[in-house]
């Protein structure tokens, strides 16, 4: 086990290291010269003091040298300063970030709760009415954007019923309509997914073997066949843990709520470009956690990846 | 002589290819019509791609023609789904806006599946280093979630048409090297390509003309999902304003406008947003339609 754990974080390595090294790319391809951000647009500054500025901020250096220098920096927890508050970018990313994975949490419950059950339901019942209903809810649901989910959401129950609160946070009453639009689509995704995959483990051999020696169907579903299917589910959820990140961006928007991703699209309309860069560095290192943690979980459970 | 000969057998040997795969795709278009709700997404993909292109002609009003007297009015004749901010006819608008939305779903297919095709191809086919390198490349960018790094390029490319589709190419592709790819590494193993190479087919050859052509069932099934992404993906780009800009009417941008009206005019937002939830449905159904199609055993 520890043998496996520590293969799977070496490969990690390489993935960490593009991941920096497409971000430092982005840094550098920013439009505007970083200079002039540093000592402002006065016509009458004197070369020299532009050529200080430019070596201070390393720019004077070749290519290579000021990434291993942005390297150096990210290793130390240094992802830069706020251009609007002279704040580093790590403290503006620490305040926020808590928030998104508090939603980003209920959200994925929401979705678990939600869609394993509709699945199984959908998968044990295949062409029935129920599965219709089930299959092209789950589908509607993962085709609908989510700001457009957050703003009828709060049109009907917010302005029309007055039963919650528009927007900001603070109460598990400013977590329920962002929630719902976070985790519709990936609660329709779940379904989907958990029923394909039950329906494809129910036409195997063990199946029939468990249910020609007379068990019950609540015991081959959830005994047999459900622990089957828990490892590809726990992988899509790993995988769509990214559209969760990248949902946020839009659903804090709209429900003004303090998290990363509407501190980075503030940021974009402000041109603050080392506060995006840290949070899209910062939202795909998680990423790339998440996903080498559920690895590391289902090594655990299964132990055939282990040995692979 | 001998090249004359050797000629037609390869012409031969092609056409049967090109036949086996109009074959899987009359077969793939025969079992979709078994199935309801793949027929439905086939028939609102055809007509909405009808509309996109004779939008200009069928259009009932100018979509950037403004009547500030007449703003948010809601729907009524001959407005049927009501006026926006600027009093502009919200159902020329979201006519318009399909041509847009299509389009660039289409641009954004087109050019990840191009990278798609030759990074997979040569990488499931050659193996090796080659194979090692693209993979790993392939690794970083599906590292981040597609959409934030889709955001990171629109910001430092700046809105437009053009740097959408870049961006949603570039944060894509990965996806469609890494099936085909795999596609590409079952179809190396079968008999057909060992006589190919028997026959001393080129490696080039091979890949033109019988690895490529045998990838077009599973592309399709993945290009139709993908229009139905890129589509949800370019909607929330110009939401967020870093996407198709006003005035274009994009279906995004028109719920991004509207949102500080919703409550005078929900219509505003209410129209666009479901036109992108049905579009995105149809092309998802569609694309699981002929996901199902093309699987034997479902076939029945």
């Amino acid at each position: 086990m520890l043998a496996y754990i520590i293969k799977r974080l070496a490969l990690a390595v390489p993935v960490f290291l593009g991941v920096s090294i497409i971000v430092f790319v982005l840094m550098v391809s920013t439009p505007g010269d970083p200079v002039l951000v540093r000592i402002g647009l006065d016509p009458n500054v004197s070369p020299e003091k532009v050529e200080s500025a430019r070596r201070e901020l390393g720019l004077d250096q070749p290519i290579h040298i000021q990434y291993i220098k942005f390297l150096e920096k990210l290793l130390q927890g240094d992802l830069g300063y706020n251009i609007r508050t002279g704040r580093p970018v790590v403290l503006d990313i620490m305040e926020t970030l808590p928030n998104t994975m508090t939603l980003a949490v209920t959200s994925l419950l929401l979705a678990i709760t939600i869609g394993i059950p509709a699945g199984i339901i959908s998968a044990k019942k295949q062409y029935s009415k129920v599965d219709d209903f089930v299959s092209v809810g789950s589908l509607l649901a993962a085709s609908m954007p989510n700001f457009w989910l957050a703003l009828v959401l709060i049109l009907v129950f917010s302005y029309w019923l007055k039963l919650l609160p528009i927007s900001g946070y603070g109460t598990p009453l400013h977590l329920i309509l962002p929630t719902i639009a976070l985790g519709g689509a990936l609660a329709g995704t779940i379904t989907r997914f958990t029923r394909s995959n039950l329906l494809e483990i129910i036409r195997q051999d063990f199946i029939r073997t468990a249910k020609a020696k007379g068990l019950k169907d609540r015991v081959v579903i959830f005994k047999h066949a459900l622990k089957n299917a828990y490892i590809p589910i726990i992988t899509v959820i790993g995988l769509q843990f990214g559209t969760l990140l990248a949902g946020a961006f839009f659903v804090e928007v709209v429900f003004a709520y303090p998290g990363i991703g509407r501190l980075a699209v503030q940021a974009i309309l402000q041109k603050n470009y080392p506060v995006i860069q840290g949070v899209i560095l910062v939202v795909s290192i998680s990423f790339v956690l998440i996903n080498l943690l559920i690895d590391i979980i289902y090594a655990y459970i299964d132990p055939r990846v282990r040995y692979e | 002589m001998f090249d004359t000969s050797e000629n037609t057998m390869w012409n031969s040997k092609k056409e049967e290819a090109e036949e086996i795969s109009v074959n899987e795709l009359r077969t793939m278009l025969l079992t979709l019509r078994r199935s309801r709700t793949a027929t439905f997404g086939f028939i609102y993909v055809i007509t909405i791609i009808a509309i996109a292109i004779l939008s200009p002609v069928i259009s009932p009003f100018d979509p950037y023609v403004q009547n500030l007297s007449k703003r948010l009015e809601p729907p009524s004749f001959p407005h049927v789904l009501g006026l926006d901010e600027f009093g502009r006819d919200v159902f020329s608008r979201l006519i318009n806006g399909a041509t847009i939305s299509l389009l660039v779903g289409l641009e954004v297919v087109l050019l990840a599946l191009l990278i798609g095709v030759v990074v997979g191809t040569v990488s499931g086919y050659y193996g090796g280093k080659v194979d090692m390198i693209f993979m790993r490349i392939a690794d970083v960018f599906l590292a981040f979630p597609s959409l934030v790094l889709a955001i990171g390029i629109m910001a430092v490319v700046g809105p437009s048409i053009f740097n959408v589709v870049l961006s949603l190419a570039v944060v894509t592709w990965p996806h469609y090297a890494r099936v085909i790819r795999s596609q590409t590494i079952t179809l190396k193993k079968m008999d057909f390509i060992t006589a190919a190479i028997a026959m001393g087919a080129s490696k080039k050859r091979i890949l033109i003309t019988h690895i490529i052509p045998n990838t077009v069932p599973p592309v399709i099934v993945l290009a139709t999902l993908g229009m139905g992404s890129a589509i949800l993906a370019e909607a929330g780009l110009s939401f967020l304003g870093l996407g198709v800009t006003p005035p274009t009417p994009s279906w995004g941008s028109m719920i991004a406008s509207g949102r500080d009206y919703i409550l005078q005019a929900p219509h505003v937002v209410i129209a666009p947003g479901l036109m992108i939830t049905i579009t995105v449905l149809a092309f998802n159904l569609l694309g699981d339609g002929l996901r199902d199609a093309l699987d034997p055993r479902l076939r029945g």
